[in-house]
């Protein structure tokens, strides 16, 4: 078989536009930039417990605190009265012989684990932790609740992440006046519910400081800062005051505010003082 | 290159500094006032892990002691879950609150290593999830009762601030036998109607006993003889002996605060004063009323000072108080007919009856805000909780029983105590130690 010389020079010139072709792809190639590397996913291995630990009940209102801290009301159910696994914490020792006024609860170890089985990763009753969002639940904020702020946008829930421009919002005093006013209108029902105490416990006067995270939850345990109105008559009655001044406020947790007045420079609901009486 | 550094470490420090005095802005106030509701506090009471049924028992008397004062309506043990005793101060507070319970009562029944057993007394405020109580009692195991009611002592106190009254004794007149041939005789038992025993044997008729403050001693008066005499017994060894020695009509005795005196009345010709004496048979007792009539029924202030009693130098029976020296008796009491007073040991007021209408009332030591808290057929014999806020009295039937009660000096019905036959005349003791 022979070759004409029309075929040999189609043959070439094919040859060499392939040639070329493979040469230029080459040189295109060569100049994209590289993408740079995705940094490194860090994950730090730990024990099954440890999250379970983690994701507890949320920080309890007394100190010492004792383990059957419960989580807020609205939460997923504890476990039943069924007979538990063994303790990892030791039973405390027993009461001492004779009658003993409130023996200071001895020093516990680090949070336990509940009574139920230690298998929170695969356990169907979640626990609440702080970092994750609230389950959805009915607002207790009126439509009106941002009456009075000119500027206000719609009031997102404390659990979405405030954009920046609402992140600059300050604390004018209609703003603190709203507040006030939400956290009333979600307190209040649990305060209506509170027993009568005695003649004379209407004089005293419990502020208890309340430190919020942005869920509306307690950070730190509450602290009464300041009692008023406590007098030899009605002495007797300033720790049921103050009883019933965190049962309000546990009550009725978590509180639903805006988030873009949580902090401010002068001021947010972040930090409250409530001062509780009763009638 | 290093003083670059410093100066730039400098003008940092120099840039927060402003920042790091900056105070944090001033915490959001809110007023709250609470609700003031006037229901009875629902309390779980579960039974205590224990061995065999000692648990159960303790919750249950517990339960009773807490139902018996009126601001609690207990849960259980009946009817509603137990727990272990790894749970004891780990509760459960969903299932309780599901269960509708503000307050939960926990605990356990262990022997010690003396032969003892402790009753671990916890108590939980559910709503909030607080631990407010925790307390042991140490006692016999056949002394399981006290340590029941000292825990139900521990949560009426923190729960109502009141102060503790369940765990006294009450002594009385248990009475028995046809009316012709009725036999009185001292009875004495816990508040709750336990261990009741007989003081005296029924060989004379007695009226009025009469606690000292210590709880260790009665003043009572008995008509041995035919003559109304006071005698003073020793509960612990069963000793007797008259108070004032002779043939002196007295009645009526009630022991001074510190216990060292014992003011009575004493009637010669046709006439009845107020008199004390020293407790212990010391001294020449000493006249404090003389005006012509009848005083009787004196008793003491808490701090001493002054005395209350009935006379009817006025006409009627009304009520008079006085210094305890006899000096400054004035009236008091104006509406009707009023006499055996009892001053509360808090000192705030005086129960009294109205002997037209046989009602137990109080009044203030002025004679000022008269209440009436009872409304039975005829009720006599006030007699105070050692905490002020219950009168004791006994309550007579058309029929002509007697029965002991119990009423709130804040008002509210009068609860019935159990004693196995008729009782008159209570005394309600301190508490006891």
């Amino acid at each position: 078989m022979t070759l004409d010389r029309g075929e040999v020079a189609g043959t070439g010139v094919a040859l060499l536009l392939h040639v070329g072709l493979i040469v230029a792809l080459t040189m295109n190639l060569a100049g994209v930039p590289p993408k740079p590397e995705p940094p490194a996913m860090e994950i730090e291995v730990v024990d099954s417990d440890e999250v379970a630990l983690r994701a507890a009940a949320p920080t309890p209102i007394t100190a010492p605190p004792p383990p059957s801290q419960a989580p807020e009301i609205g939460q997923a159910p504890e476990p039943e009265l069924t007979p538990p696994p063994p303790q990892v914490q030791p039973a405390p020792p027993p009461p001492t012989p004779q009658p003993v006024a409130r023996p200071a609860p001895a020093p516990r170890p680090a949070p336990q684990a509940r009574p139920t089985p230690p298998t929170p990763r695969a356990a169907p009753a979640p626990r609440p932790a702080p970092a994750r969002p609230h389950p959805p639940r009915v607002s207790r904020i009126g439509d009106d609740f941002l009456k009075g702020i000119a500027d206000a946008p719609d009031a997102p829930t404390a659990a979405r992440p405030a954009p920046a421009a609402q992140q600059a919002a300050t604390f004018s005093a209609a703003a603190k006046a709203s507040v006030d006013q939400a956290v009333k209108r979600q307190i209040q029902p649990c305060a209506d519910r509170q027993p009568a105490i005695g003649a004379g416990a209407e004089r005293i006067r419990v502020t208890l400081n309340l430190r919020l995270n942005r869920d509306g939850r307690l950070s730190h345990p509450p602290s009464v800062v300041a009692t008023r109105g406590v007098d030899e008559d009605n002495a007797r009655f300033e720790d049921l005051v103050t009883d019933q001044a965190i049962r309000v406020f546990r009550e009725c947790a978590p509180l639903r505010l805006p988030a873009e007045l949580y902090s401010t420079p002068t001021g947010g609901w972040g930090n409250i003082n409530l001062v509780y009486r009763v009638p | 290159m290093a003083s670059t550094r410093i100066a730039l470490m400098a003008l940092l420090l120099i840039a927060a500094t402003p920042a790091l005095a900056q105070e944090e802005p001033p915490p959001v106030e809110v007023d709250i006032v609470g609700g003031g509701v006037q229901q009875a506090t629902v309390i779980a009471v579960p039974a205590m892990p224990s061995e065999g049924q000692v648990g159960r028992q303790v919750a249950e008397v517990i339960a009773s002691a807490l139902r018996s004062t009126g601001a609690f309506t207990p849960i259980g043990p009946a009817g509603v879950p137990t727990y272990t005793r790894a749970q004891t101060d780990n509760p459960a507070f969903a299932q309780w609150r599901t269960a509708g319970a503000q307050h939960l009562v926990s605990g356990f029944v262990e022997p010690t290593a003396t032969g003892q057993i402790t009753v671990g007394c916890y108590l939980y405020d559910v709503a909030a999830g607080r631990e407010l109580i925790r307390q042991g009692f140490a006692v016999q195991p056949d002394n399981w009762r006290r340590a029941a009611n000292k825990c139900a002592d521990a949560i009426y106190s923190r729960l109502t601030g009141q102060g503790a009254f369940l765990d006294t004794r009450v002594v009385f007149v248990a009475e028995t036998g046809p009316k012709n041939r009725r036999l009185k005789r001292i009875a004495i038992m816990d508040s709750d109607g336990a261990n009741l025993r007989y003081l005296t044997e029924g060989e004379a008729t007695v009226v009025t006993p009469r606690f000292s403050p210590d709880g260790s001693r009665l003043a009572y008066t008995s008509y041995a003889g035919r003559r109304a005499r006071v005698w003073v017994l020793d509960i612990a060894s069963g000793q007797k002996r008259l108070l004032v020695p002779g043939l002196a009509l007295t009645s009526a005795p009630r022991f001074s605060p510190d216990g060292r005196r014992i003011a009575y009345a004493l009637s010669s010709g046709g006439n009845t004063d107020i008199w004390i004496a020293n407790a212990d048979g010391s001294g020449t007792p000493q006249q404090l009323t003389s005006a012509p009539g009848i005083d009787t029924a004196p008793s003491f202030s808490p701090d001493g000072r002054r005395i209350v009693f009935e006379s009817d130098r006025g006409g009627s029976q009304q009520l008079y108080v006085m210094n305890s020296d006899g000096s400054g008796q004035r009236r008091i009491s104006f509406g009707g007919a009023s006499g055996s007073p009892a001053w509360s040991p808090t000192g705030d007021l005086i129960a009294f009856v109205r002997t037209g209408s046989f009602r137990i009332g109080v009044m203030r030591p002025d004679g000022s805000g008269e209440r009436i808290l009872t409304d039975g057929w005829q009720d006599e014999s006030p007699s105070w909780a050692p905490n002020g806020q219950f009168v004791m009295f006994n309550r007579f039937t058309r029929g002509g029983q007697s029965s002991l009660f119990a009423v709130n000096v804040g008002g509210g019905p009068a609860r019935r105590l159990p004693t196995p036959q008729d009782g008159s005349d209570p005394s309600w003791s301190p508490l006891q130690r």
